[in-house]
């Protein structure tokens, strides 16, 4: 007798929740979530223009879970031919013209982070949703504003069904554009997304522990360096130690990544470099850490002068 | 006067002359006429803005001639720049060099007031460093106008090249580590490999 009640009692639940989520408008703290976690939990093959600089370049993504794993690739239709290839914590970066092949192992914590994105509020001014289409879907629109000097604006378009990323623009300075990364058609049909990745299998070795080590490693000559100063919000992401001289730390507020790295210096080597391709800075310069000379250089979708702030911080301690 | 020229002068006026631009403008024979075109320039956008129109003469080719040889090629560091790092050092000089014709406009827009002479700009500052935050502070183009000389380090045409490409590299590898460790440890994909250049590093 108490079996139909419970199951009655249940459907109603269910009804009112789906009720008032449909009344509730989704706040943009929620959109960024689903945003966060659908891009490596859905199945999706897609095509996509990059513009940046005044360069504009097309894409094809494809993104499934097969056997457990994620499986990705990437590949340029525009310009030189290009690939790259992602299985689990495995990455191939290919040029086929070159036979060339880079290979990346991303070790074993390959957990994703998860961000708090009501505390993302506090660093940026967030609006929205609004309603657009994208890649004929309807989308969200979500905007970011910086209330320092030191992130980029960003406008986000989010599928409203299945949460991905169709469109975002980077706009820095007197909002002028950055970037912008746009769908112009995209397929969630796992069949289809499935055939795309097929015979894509990456086979290769994974590189033994690096053990004859002739380089000076930074990790091993100065294990506890780490910047002095970083933007609000910006917490640890993971650390690296590449089978190399270069000692990486990288950090986020959510939505950018810094990367900030340690070289041991060459004698020869004492300038400073800068770059900007798109949001992405680059700034390296020689500095006096302890009483040793190293390279530290800066990567991040931030504004130039904050990658000089952050590299010229950068000392030995414990963390900030 | 063509039009490749104009636009120049009209590149100058607003900090955005790249160095070839600049090279234009100094090699162009007749002096006279640049000057008018700047004054030309000057006034039309003076009067669009509304501004009172002044005139004064100058001489812009000699001002750009006298902050480049005044111009300390290696005083930035200490150190002797590398060779990868060395564009820089070279985009400063641009850099300072459109500042130096800025602040000239500045002056000249100021200086109306009083019929001073306007002060030979390299004389004044120095160096490039010293004339920045006073372009800053006259002129409405200074801070953005050094950005932007500055993010075009390595696309410099010339001798530089191949060093500007090094440093390119240098950064593009850096870049590159960053990107990869984004897509795997960070578990953002494969997509912002979008904004790679090239996987053709070490």
């Amino acid at each position: 007798m108490w079996r139909p009640v419970t199951l009655a009692s249940l459907l109603w639940v269910w009804c009112v929740a789906a009720v008032y989520a449909q009344a509730q408008p989704q706040s943009p703290e929620h959109w960024l979530q689903r945003m966060s976690e659908s891009h490596r939990q859905l199945d999706y093959l897609g095509k996509f223009t990059y513009e940046a600089d005044s360069n504009i370049a097309s894409l094809r993504v494809a993104h499934a879970w097969i056997d457990g794993q994620q499986r990705e690739s990437l590949h340029f239709l525009s310009g030189v031919q290009r690939e790259v290839h992602r299985q689990g914590d495995q990455l191939h970066c290919v040029e086929p013209a070159k036979s060339l092949v880079r290979q990346f192992w991303g070790g074993h914590s390959a957990l994703a982070p998860s961000y708090d994105f009501t505390q993302l509020s506090r660093f940026y001014r967030l609006s929205g949703p609004a309603p657009d289409r994208v890649a004929d879907r309807d989308v969200v629109v979500l905007e970011l504003a910086p209330r320092d000097t030191h992130r980029w604006q960003y406008r986000f378009f989010i599928d409203r069904e299945q949460g991905l990323l169709l469109r975002s623009d980077v706009l820095g300075d007197r909002q002028s554009l950055l970037e912008r990364l746009q769908f112009v058609e995209i397929s969630f049909d796992r069949e289809q997304v499935h055939q795309a990745l097929v015979g894509q299998q990456i086979v290769s070795e994974r590189p033994a522990q690096s053990g004859g080590e002739t380089a000076v490693n930074a990790e091993r000559v100065a294990p506890l360096w780490q910047p002095g100063w970083l933007p609000g919000g910006f917490a640890s992401v993971h650390n690296t130690s590449h089978p190399s001289a270069i000692a990486m730390r990288s950090y986020s507020d959510g939505l950018s990544t810094v990367s900030v790295f340690l070289e041991p210096l060459a004698e020869d080597d004492s300038g400073e470099g800068q770059q900007q391709k798109g949001a992405t800075v680059a700034y390296s310069r020689a500095q006096l850490i302890g009483e040793r000379s190293y390279r530290v250089t800066v990567v991040g979708d931030i504004p130039l002068a904050t990658a000089k702030l952050i590299a010229q911080s950068v000392q030995m301690g414990e963390a900030p | 006067m063509t039009e490749q020229l104009r636009e120049s002068v009209s590149a100058l006026m607003d900090g955005e002359a790249s160095e070839l631009e600049l090279r234009r403008i100094l090699a162009h024979g007749d002096r006279d006429l640049i000057d008018r075109t700047w004054v030309q320039m000057q006034t039309t956008r003076s009067a669009m803005h509304g501004e009172p129109v002044p005139y004064a003469r100058l001489d812009i080719s000699a001002r750009v001639t006298t902050a480049l040889a005044n111009e300390p090629m290696s005083s930035r560091s200490p150190l002797a720049p590398s060779a990868w790092f060395k564009p820089l050092a070279r985009v400063a000089v641009a850099a300072s060099v459109t500042v130096a014709v800025v602040l000239v406009a500045a002056q000249w827009q100021s200086g109306l007031d009083s019929t001073a002479p306007v002060q030979p700009l390299a004389n004044a500052g120095g160096s490039s460093l010293p004339a920045y935050p006073a372009a800053a502070a006259g002129g409405r183009a200074g801070s953005q106008l050094v950005s932007a000389e500055l993010n075009r380090a390595g696309l410099l045409p010339g001798a530089d090249a191949a060093a500007a490409r090094d440093a390119q590299r240098q950064l593009d590898k850096y870049i590159l580590r960053h990107t990869e460790s984004l897509a795997v440890q960070a578990d953002r994909g494969v997509m912002p490999f979008a904004r790679v250049a090239s996987y053709e590093i070490e």
